[in-house]
């Protein structure tokens, strides 16, 4: 049975985005193109259920996600794309200097990403927005740190190093998919 | 991205500006975070880079606004949760930038930090980075 989620913009809670936000799924304003379902790639094996949609609409200044999944989504799952989500609301100018808005792709593809990358026990990244509309996550922990580069969904890169042995890599997510979710796991403790 | 060759051309190295001058960066709220493995609270690498269409990093100059005796904090002015850090000008050009002094007619201590920010540098610069105004804790 599939799973239903929607979050909205940050001053509701998860549970709240979840009842708050269902009624401005039915009024969009976003181009179709921006609105299209997201289906995860089987370079991965995903350790969460997998996501069967993911749309994101905009009203005003309201910005909502629908995620539909094959099972239960972790909570730092959930976290993390409140995050994502809340990062579309950011205006042109976002950083004092010039940045761009984050570009709704972007978005999805930070989403599908995490869906591959989280499952039970990972700790959600810090969702970041940089200058050109695109997102970074960010681990910080447990001797890891990884960076992944998202600036458009065919432009996605991640660096990863373990602190106290200097050990790094560097590589683009295309073709080296098991290559991150490893990293990411050994974030988890795993 | 900025080419070394499009800086030396359209923001020269200003060899009057000390490598110990510090350079001052404001740092939005969606770019900090706690870094656990340092176990500090630092800026993201995102927080590094050039402006829209490649326009070269904006930075304040510490040297100019003392010398107008004025107090670093003018460049935060309307910039409510944001906090400040500093690199100095030999720490980024230790990275291939220039440092260009580029005065607005508001604020006389503007200058740019002109020359390519690949990933690697701009994780480097946020790693280097000092605040002056830390984030405050939430």
């Amino acid at each position: 049975m599939a799973d239903a989620v929607s979050l909205g913009n940050a001053q509701y809670s998860l549970a709240e985005a979840a009842i708050l936000s269902e009624p401005w799924l039915s009024t969009s304003t976003l181009p179709d193109e921006l609105a299209r379902p997201a289906v995860v790639t089987e370079a991965v094996q995903p350790p969460a259920p997998a996501l069967r949609k993911v749309l994101i609409r905009k009203r005003g200044p309201h910005v909502s996600a629908e995620i539909q999944a094959g099972g239960p989504l972790p909570r730092s799952f959930l976290k993390s794309v409140e995050g994502v989500v809340e990062l579309l609301s950011l205006p042109a100018g976002w950083n004092s200097y010039s940045a761009e808005p984050i570009a709704p792709q972007n978005a999805i593809a930070a989403i599908r990403l995490l869906a591959e990358l989280l499952g039970p026990g990972t700790p959600a990244p810090v969702v970041v927005p940089t200058v050109r509309g695109g997102i970074q996550l960010e681990w910080h922990t447990n001797g890891i740190d990884i960076e992944i580069y998202i600036d458009s969904p065919e432009d996605i890169r991640f660096f990863a190093e373990e602190v106290g042995s200097g050990q790094t890599c560097e590589e683009p997510l295309a073709g080296h998919e098991h290559t991150l979710k490893l990293w990411v796991q050994r974030v988890s403790g795993k | 991205m900025s080419t070394r060759e499009e800086c030396a051309q359209n923001f020269p190295d200003d060899p009057t500006v000390p490598d110990s001058v510090a350079l001052l960066r404001r740092i939005p709220p969606w770019h900090f975070h706690l870094d656990h493995n340092l176990a500090v609270r630092r800026p993201s690498s995102a927080s590094f880079a050039d402006g829209r269409d490649g326009d070269p990093m904006s930075v304040y100059r510490r040297d100019i606004i003392e010398a107008e005796r004025g107090d670093v904090q003018r460049v935060m002015i309307g910039h409510e949760g944001y906090a400040l850090a500093t690199l100095t000008a030999g720490q980024v050009r230790s990275r291939s930038q220039t440092v260009f002094p580029a005065p607005l007619p508001d604020e006389s201590s503007h200058a740019k930090v002109c020359g390519p920010k690949p990933d690697g540098v701009r994780r480097w610069f946020a790693k280097q980075a000092v605040w002056v105004t830390p984030p405050r804790c939430t």
